[in-house]
């Protein structure tokens, strides 16, 4: 697998050069990203008009369990507005990473979303997560402009492409893991009318994610780890983690009513951990240089702005010294914010705890999990419990994918809704099991019919069957669906090459509306959209709402799977049983030995004796 | 078939004119030495050293760090739902699970007459993807004794499992409070078959159960690993809890058999392998599991039962916290398992600790007693054609055949009615207490019941030799004897490949009789007499209830009847003893009769 990586991302390095000069030939070409920088520097000196902005914030949040999570958010803007034509949007980058705009220009990507997870988001424990994309693996989602298959021949590009740039295997991203949802990502498909093109979105449930994937992240960076936020990005710290989530995602910005050329394109890079503080040694009382194990630097000298946010519980008892430049609110959280651009040197973020495991944060208004049920090599089922914790009724769409190897049969499809007893809605956060005494749990729950079902059955290495569902939960209510597959028997070649224990299966995605405005219960998520994006946020926002979702845990299908140092054993052994005895037997058996009683044939015995002895 | 019928007439070769003389004699050959070769089991020249298949697995090379204040205070929070009950205890459980950082969940089940209370708290892996899990599971009793010693360590292992980083499988912890039923309900909850769970992990991997009697000091371990249908987990996982607890000082003996002192005569390493063994062939033939650990290897999970036992002498040993070092040692060995379990045995017999028989080596013993069934059968059909006379010309064996074709056309299928008629008596009266639900049954009404279905299965019996007596040209008793051999041979082969001791126990139950049944072709009615007294003796009435007593010793509760724990075994594990006594043993028993009878 590795040798596969080094090739496509050899590939990609070599296409995006070939593709540069034939498209380009101008004297950027060769141009490398610090030159750029520089003219970017000048420019803004110089006063000329900005065409492109960047700014950093990293938010620290301690979770209720003693972690904290670390949420860096590395923002820039290219403004499209003053491009006369094509040619002049492609070829001038000055903080903007080349080799994104030119993979999304040779592409016709018009928004693309890249994450790499390693860890489940706990909501259960920690609240809200601060990205939407947090299911364990790799994930990439765009949107082509074109025609079905033009576009399709895009996306198989894309995702070598980016395979190269992130030295990671992306390029297993095919046909049988590739879907087109409709419902799920609504907020980013063509279904809203100023948007065009197809959304196809590709998982790899088994991707490992580390530095290798972390180092040409951070090279995108205008400072990289030199200086501002960035500095703070210490692997070594990063990847001994509860939770690591890295991303990427395009997406224009301000488009006009009529789909004409949006205004600006965003090019948000983001990188959400949890840790431990407790794993490094720190107790109730640390620095935020502490817990990273790095130095805070100064600004990022490009970056118009440049913050470090405290964000902690009112009355949490968590002091954060020295004060902060500016307090406001983040999700009805205090939010104590730090200018680094401001301040010539950065001296230490000091948070003091007064108890360990600090107070309960809001759970998520949904959460979602999803099982394996059965066992054996044959069969099994899928079980999914979708929990709505709020007290109002909310549409959410269920997205679900198996691969075409588990044969779903969706006539087997049960919906089943629970409204929350004492223990419903809080019963997977452990508090309270009350009301699952297994035997009457079953006997209240009613059906519940989903107002929309899109359902693609799977093709035989050709595509993943998809199941997506609109479906109204109730306020206080647990929804669970049920539904059984069948294992295929793959051929042996198509087993992945290394250590078999099955194959993870990606998360299914719960997708929702919030209308929760500004208060406690706000997903994080759309805080953070709404608070630390200066610009107008209209793509996250679309009717009022903010878009949110909720991914499932992984799963593992184990399939029938045969011993491969055996096969060859076993057929040499059986052949030569074959060949040696199930022979003789079947003569045996089928033969009738009679001895002939005729004088021709002793005759010609002795002849045979008399030749032999000649 | 035309080697079976040439081997009727005098022009058959000379080699199978031989074969047909001494038939019968090498089918007793060979079920002699099918018992001889039972009895060199036990002899280590059939056996080898253990060793690690799975080299991933490096059992016994972490720094171990169980056993810190932090520990022992999570153990102690075990204190105060130990004196609870019921319900409030399960509570108790899960508010420590909870205090601890586990995402816990209570279950309340009730299944096939069982009900109980669980509770599981799960330690996530911090960075895995979290669909492999590990279960370390403990009863709050454990027979008649409380095992609240082993709960109490669960905790301190959670609180040690939570500390740590680099799990890869998440580790579950469970505490059950109806022993193996109630292990039984998880498991089916777990794997989404009846009940609802709602924290939940992923693939189960492996499982681990603790048995810690009330003790001063904890002088080593019994390992118990057969499974109610006599599955056994793979031999890594005993190989590597073995390793780790020789480590620690707490040495691991399969069923709590110490090894014969190295300086013993061979004949002491002998009788102690042999009573190992003998442990072995009965529970997994019986399927009496001992320890909780059996439910587990039902749904495909390798799992054992560690048991503390006292400290015999005043030194040496250790206490319960070295046996949950050995436990950590353990899973942490078993959270390398990159794949699923696969490399080394899943059949083999443990003749010493350190030793094992692999399937090569003792299936032999029951193929050559399915061998001996076979060639009987052979011999029985190559007789049962009518007498022909040395003098017969070639022509005159055209017409001979063609007679014993008619023969064979008009016999076989009363031959073959007879056989599923009995079979069918025997499955209607022993299937009624199944079909049945939730049959309070005692043992005195099992016991009345046996009695009863011997009765109406022996009139059954009567009546047919009965109807056999007065058509007596319909059947050949040559012929439903080959026929009943070549079935249980059938029966023998297939399950030794699958549970061996079954296998074994089968044939001594059945196929030993059978070939004993009606030596020559015209018995005289004292011999019959004795035949029948035999087949009596060996009927499952008579062979259950002597069973009691040889079980006794075992985890059967002397006073139990064993039909009634077969009867339940196979309602509530699946264990396969009861449908086999149901479809194989008394039918083949009762036509054991039916051939004795017949003319």
């Amino acid at each position: 697998m590795r040798v596969t990586w080094c090739a496509a991302a050899l590939a990609a390095a070599s296409w995006s050069m070939l593709s540069g000069t034939a498209l380009g030939g101008s004297d950027d070409t060769a141009s490398d990203r610090t030159s750029s920088r520089t003219s970017s520097r000048t420019n803004t000196s110089a006063g000329t008009t900005r065409r492109e902005s960047f700014t950093e914030d990293l938010m620290i949040k301690p979770l209720a369990d003693g972690k904290v999570l670390l949420h860096f958010e590395f923002v820039i803007e290219r403004s499209l507005a003053g491009a006369s034509n094509d040619s002049q949007l492609a070829h001038h980058y000055h903080l903007f990473p080349r080799q994104i705009g030119e993979i999304a220009q040779r592409y016709n990507v018009d928004e693309l979303h890249l994450a790499f997870t390693q860890g489940n988001w706990r909501e259960a424990r920690w609240g809200y997560p601060p990205v939407n994309s947090q299911g364990v693996g790799a994930e990439v989602r765009a949107r082509i402009r074109g025609a079905e298959e033009q576009s399709a021949a895009q996306w198989k590009g894309l995702t070598n492409a980016l395979s190269g740039v992130f030295c990671a295997s992306l390029n297993f991203i095919d046909e049988t893991n590739t879907i087109t949802p409709q419902l799920t990502f609504a907020d980013e498909s063509a279904s809203s009318s100023t948007k065009e093109g197809i959304l196809r979105q590709g998982y790899l449930p088994r991707e490992n994610v580390c530095t290798e994937n972390l180092t040409p992240w951070i090279k995108q960076l205008p400072c990289q780890s030199k200086s501002g936020v960035g500095a703070l990005l210490n692997p070594h710290r990063l990847y001994n983690m509860h939770f690591n989530s890295m991303g990427i995602s395009l997406e224009p910005v301000g488009r006009t009513r009529h789909g004409g050329r949006p205004a600006a394109l965003r090019y948000k890079q983001h990188l959400s951990v949890v840790l431990d503080p407790r794993t490094f040694g720190l107790g109730s009382k640390w620095t935020a240089s502490e817990l990273v194990g790095m130095q805070l630097a100064p600004a990022c000298p490009v970056a118009e702005r440049s913050t470090v946010r405290v964000v902690t519980a009112p009355g949490s008892g968590v002091r954060v010294t020295p004060a902060a430049s500016a307090l406001g609110k983040l999700a009805g959280l205090d939010m104590h914010t730090f200018d680094l651009k401001s301040q010539r040197s950065m001296g230490e973020i000091e948070l003091e705890f007064d108890s360990m495991g600090a107070k309960e944060s809001p759970l998520p208004a949904l959460g979602v999990h999803r099982h394996v049920t059965g066992h054996g090599g044959s069969s099994g089922g899928v079980e999914a419990v979708i929990v709505n914790r709020g007290g109002k009724a909310v549409d959410v769409t269920y997205l679900d994918t198996l691969p075409w190897y588990l044969r779903v049969y969706s006539h087997t499809l049960e919906i089943r809704t629970q409204r929350g007893g004492e223990g419903a809605a809080d019963a997977d956060a452990g508090a309270d099991a009350g009301a699952d005494a297994g035997a009457d749990a079953g006997a209240v729950a009613e059906r519940l019919v989903p107002s929309r079902l899109l359902f693609s059955p799977a093709v035989d290495r050709g595509r993943p069957s998809t199941m997506e569902l609109a479906l109204r939960l109730g306020p206080q209510s647990r929804t669970t669906l049920r539904y059984s597959f069948d294992k295929g028997f793959l051929k042996y070649t198509e087993h992945p090459p290394d250590a078999n224990r099955g194959f993870n299966i990606g998360p299914a995605i719960v997708s929702y509306t919030s209308d929760a405005g500004g208060g406690r219960q706000q997903p994080l998520y759309c805080a953070i959209e709404a608070t630390l994006l200066l610009a107008d946020n209209t793509t996250a926002v679309g009717g009022g709402g903010c878009v949110v979702r909720a991914y499932s845990e992984l799963f593992l299908a184990s399939l029938p799977t045969p011993d491969f140092s055996m096969p060859y054993n076993v057929i040499t052994f059986t052949c030569t049983i074959l060949a040696l005895f199930f022979g003789r037997i079947f003569n045996l058996l089928t033969r009738d030995f009679a001895v002939l009683n005729d004088e021709k044939a002793e005759k010609e015995e002795g002849d045979g004796v008399a030749v032999e002895v000649k | 078939m035309s080697l079976l019928l040439s081997g009727q007439g005098e022009k058959a070769s000379p080699l199978l004119r031989t074969a047909r003389k001494y038939c019968t004699h090498v089918s007793y050959a060979l079920t002699l030495a099918g018992f001889l070769w039972l009895l060199a089991l036990p002899l280590q020249t059939l056996s080898r050293r253990t060793y690690f298949s799975e080299n991933a697995m490096m059992p016994g090379q972490v720094e171990l760090s169980f056993g810190s204040a932090k520990h022992i205070e999570a153990m102690n929070s075990m204190n105060q739902a130990e004196q609870l009950g019921g319900e409030q205890r399960g509570r108790a459980v899960m508010a420590a699970f909870e205090g601890l950082g586990l995402d816990s969940e209570m279950q309340r089940f009730k299944h096939n007459g069982v009900s109980g209370i669980n509770v599981h708290g799960v330690v996530r892996a911090p960075r895995g993807d979290g669909v492999e899990a590990l279960v370390v599971a403990a009863a709050w009793e454990a027979g008649n004794r409380t095992n609240a010693d082993a709960v109490r360590l669960l905790a301190g292992l959670a609180q040690h499992a939570i500390e740590q980083v680099n799990w890869a499988k998440d580790v579950v912890f469970l505490v059950t409070d109806a022993g193996e039923g109630g292990v039984e309900a998880w498991l089916r909850a777990y794997h989404g078959e009846g009940g609802a769970m709602y924290v939940r992990s992923g693939l189960i991997q492996a499982a681990l159960a603790l048995e810690l009697p009330p003790m001063d000091a904890c002088g080593g371990l019994a390992l118990h690993f057969e499974g109610r249908g006599g599955q056994l987990p793979n031999l890594d996982l005993l190989n590597i809890v073995q390793h780790v607890a020789r480590i620690e000082r707490t040495p691991a003996r399969l069923h709590a058999l110490p090894d014969a002192p190295r300086r013993a005569s061979r004949y002491t390493h002998y009788l102690q392998s042999a009573r190992l063994l003998l442990r072995q062939v009965r529970a997994q033939a019986v399927g009496s599991a001992v320890g909780v650990h059996a439910p587990f290897l039902r749904y495909g999970i390798d799992a054992l039962t560690l048991v503390g036992m006292e400290r015999v002498g005043a030194r040496g040993g250790g206490n319960i916290v070295s046996v949950g070092r050995t436990v950590e040692a353990s899973l942490r060995s078993l959270n390398n398992l990159l794949e699923r379990f696969h490399q080394s045995f899943f059949f083999y017999l443990l003749p010493a600790n350190g030793l094992f028989i692999s399937i090569g080596n003792y299936v032999p013993a029951a193929v050559l007693f399915a061998a001996a069934l076979l060639v009987h059968a052979m011999s029985l059909w190559w007789l049962q054609g009518p007498e022909e006379s040395r003098s017969e010309s070639p022509q005159a064996r055209i017409p001979r055949i063609n007679a014993y074709h008619a023969f064979l056309r008009r016999s076989l299928p009363t031959s073959a009615g007879l056989i599923v008629r009995v079979h069918a008596l025997a499955a209607a009266l022993l299937a009624l207490p199944m079909l049945v639900p939730q049959i309070t049954m005692t043992d005195s009404t099992a016991t009345a019941y046996l009695f009863t279905m011997s009765l109406a299965s022996i009139s059954l019996v009567l009546h047919l030799s009965d109807e056999l007596r007065s058509h007596a040209c319909l059947a050949d008793w040559r012929q439903l004897k080959a026929l009943v051999c070549v079935y249980v041979a059938c029966v023998v082969a297939c399950l030794s490949v699958m549970n061996f001791s079954l296998a074994i126990a089968m044939f001594v139950v059945i196929g030993l009789p059978l070939l004993f049944t009606r030596l020559s072709a015209s018995p005289t009615r004292v011999h019959r007499a004795c035949t029948m007294l035999m087949l009596l003796a060996f009927s499952p009435l008579s062979v259950l209830s002597v069973s009691r007593y040889f079980l006794a010793s075992g985890a059967v509760d002397q006073m139990s009847s064993p039909f009634r724990m077969f009867l339940s075994d196979f309602n509530q594990f699946g264990s396969p003893v009861y449908a086999l006594i149901c479809l194989v043993y008394w039918p083949i028993n009762l036509l054991c009769m039916v051939i004795t009878l017949m003319p």
